[in-house]
């Protein structure tokens, strides 16, 4: 039985790394034009070709590939964070609202100072997704501090989700259309506007993020059995539920801020890693969920930008037509389970 | 261990008070006492899990809050009366979990962790579970996981709100047995207990728990003797007749 796991994780791993690597070879050959897959690998790995190629390659497609592993991977994490937090398998940053208040806050900002002083910066939005992001989480905390109820909780999260969408939706009613035109597009959930400054930005931010989780999966693991338990085990439960928080919520919010609100693969992409790997022990679900968040992240962007090309989909209609199928599933079983 | 002068509930709200103890190693001590009366909520005092309203929990030497919490989980363990419901956990890993006090920082078990393990499934009979999936145990076998939990641990006390629910007689003598033994190798162990019978039977001492929080140190013989069952538990003449019956066998 244990060497059965041992086998069927290191499968697991084998297939994500694969699936990562193929994502990651058709995300950069696959656009609107044409290139060759030698060329593209050409001008890859010498840096040179033509002016046009090496532009579309280097400046549009590299950055995006890697911006989407990148956040897809995060998104993930943060969502395996929530659903620890929570000791519920459906929370996530999207349906929780956190994605909601990043994004309220990235659209404060936006018209209110990039729109009068002009100037707008990666740090800048970041800082304010942040700062929404982790309002709309702590308000989620009192609330279930209060309600020990999953229902409730869900509805208050979804209810948060609400309300910042219509903070939003006034801001862009009232503000001028230049403003608009650069919060609508934004909004809608695209790597379309990825560089290599934003890459740079979220890999410090993203890898700093996997490593702190990693080093809390002995926590993590320990909260397995609740809280009680996990603090006769050593747990400093107090300390370790904060962390989770603010490393979940720094997450979405630099997935917001970088991509807009993307949903579902902070929900869809860890319950299926659990039930891949049979497993709930944090230190292999934690990068298995890594791996496959990329995975699932990558092909759904490639989807939203190829399915209808040169039109460009948002990505979350993409992540949702495939995860909200992924969380109807799990919530027939998780009934069927209790039933039994 | 020794407790001084505690006083123990949650806020403002005291549940329990004066509790005066010094407790040796090796002893079995039980709690009994009517419902509500502040059993668990002495446990939980003893366990470090709340603070203390008032007095002071020694652990040896130290008092139990300055002591750093992953020293303290390799001094005591417990067993509580929460249900757990661990998602996609097999028995085995449930008992592994009272090894992470010893686990490496990412969590990984060495080999003397799975032999304490290994250990623990046998002495609680476990051992045809250790592959199931936690969620599809009864009851009962749920709870003896969960006792080989805090074994494995390998702590110097044991602490347990009624260890005894869920099983069935043949369990619970079964568990009696082990408890002796373990605190024959020198494990102090502080539990609660339902049944009088079981508790005289098996403690070197009793704290009697009244319903209003008011608490007491016996034997059990003295227990039995003055008849404090009887004014512990409010019985009429006629129960504690029958109850006599049953305790003195």
């Amino acid at each position: 039985m244990q060497e059965f796991f041992k086998r069927r994780g290191v499968i697991v791993f084998i297939i994500l790394m694969l699936l990562l690597a193929a994502a990651f070879i058709v995300n950069i050959c696959v656009g609107s034009t044409d290139i060759s897959p030698a060329g593209v690998f050409h001008i890859l790995f010498s840096g040179q070709g033509d002016l046009k190629g090496e532009n579309i390659i280097l400046h549009i497609r590299l950055p995006r590939a890697l911006l989407t592993m990148l956040l897809g991977g995060g998104l993930a994490t943060s969502g395996f964070l929530l659903q620890t937090y929570f000791a519920n398998p459906i929370a996530g940053p999207y349906i929780l609202g956190i994605s909601s208040g990043a994004k309220m806050a990235v659209a404060v900002v936006l018209v209110f100072i990039v729109g009068s002083t002009g100037s707008s910066s990666g740090f800048l939005l970041i800082a304010s997704a942040f700062a929404g992001a982790l309002l709309s989480t702590g308000f989620i905390i009192m609330i279930s501090s209060r309600i020990k109820n999953m229902a409730a909780l869900l509805a208050a999260g979804i209810m948060v989700g609400y309300i910042c969408s219509a903070i939003t939706d006034f801001l862009i009613a009232f503000a001028d259309d230049a403003d608009i035109v650069n919060l609508h597009s934004w909004s809608q959930g695209s790597f379309s506007g990825a560089d290599m400054k934003s890459v740079t930005y979220s890999a410090v931010i993203v890898i700093a993020a996997f490593v702190m989780t990693m080093f809390l999966s002995k926590s993590l693991d320990a909260l397995r059995l609740g809280e009680t338990y996990a603090g006769s085990v050593g747990v400093d439960v107090k300390s370790c539920r904060l962390l989770i928080i603010l490393i979940s919520s720094l997450l979405s919010a630099c997935v917001t801020a970088f991509a807009g609100p993307v949903s579902f693969i902070g929900i869809a992409v860890p319950f299926l890693m659990r039930q891949s790997l049979g497993s709930s022990r944090p230190v292999l679900l934690i990068p298995a969920s890594f791996l496959a968040g990329s995975v699932f992240c990558m092909f759904s962007d490639l989807l939203a930008r190829v399915m209808f090309a040169p039109m460009e989909i948002n990505i979350s209609a993409v992540t949702s037509l495939f995860g909200a199928p992924i969380v109807i599933f799990m919530i027939l079983r998780r009934n069927k389970k209790h039933e039994a | 261990m020794r407790l001084d002068r505690i006083t123990a509930g949650y806020g403002k709200n005291v549940i329990i008070s004066g509790v005066d103890a010094v407790i040796e190693k090796g002893e079995i001590i039980s709690l009994i006492g009517p419902n509500g009366g502040g059993k668990s909520t002495l446990l939980r005092t003893i366990s470090g899990n709340i603070r203390a309203l008032g007095g002071t929990v020694f652990i040896g030497e130290d008092d139990i809050k300055n002591i750093p919490l992953k020293e303290l989980s390799k001094r005591l363990s417990i067993v509580t009366t929460e249900r757990v419901r661990p998602e996609l956990m097999s028995c085995y890993d449930v008992v592994m979990a009272g090894r992470l006090p010893y686990a490496t920082g990412f969590g990984f078990f060495s080999k003397t962790d799975r032999e304490a393990a290994d250990r623990a499934v046998s002495l609680m009979g476990i051992t045809e579970l250790k592959n199931k999936r936690f969620e599809v145990l009864s009851d009962g076998q749920k709870q003896r996981t969960l006792i080989a939990r805090a074994v494995c641990q390998d702590p110097d006390y044991l602490i347990m709100d009624e260890p005894t629910s869920f099983l069935d007689i043949r369990y619970q003598m079964e568990l009696m047995e082990v408890l002796r033994e373990l605190s024959s190798e020198g494990l102090t162990i502080i539990m609660s207990l339902h049944e009088p019978a079981l508790a005289l039977e098996i403690s070197s001492r009793l704290i009697l728990v009244e319903s209003d929080g008011k608490t007491s140190v016996c034997s059990p013989k003295e227990a039995l003797e003055k008849g404090r069952i009887k004014e512990l538990y409010q019985l009429t003449d006629r129960m504690y007749e029958k109850v006599e019956k049953s305790l003195k066998g």
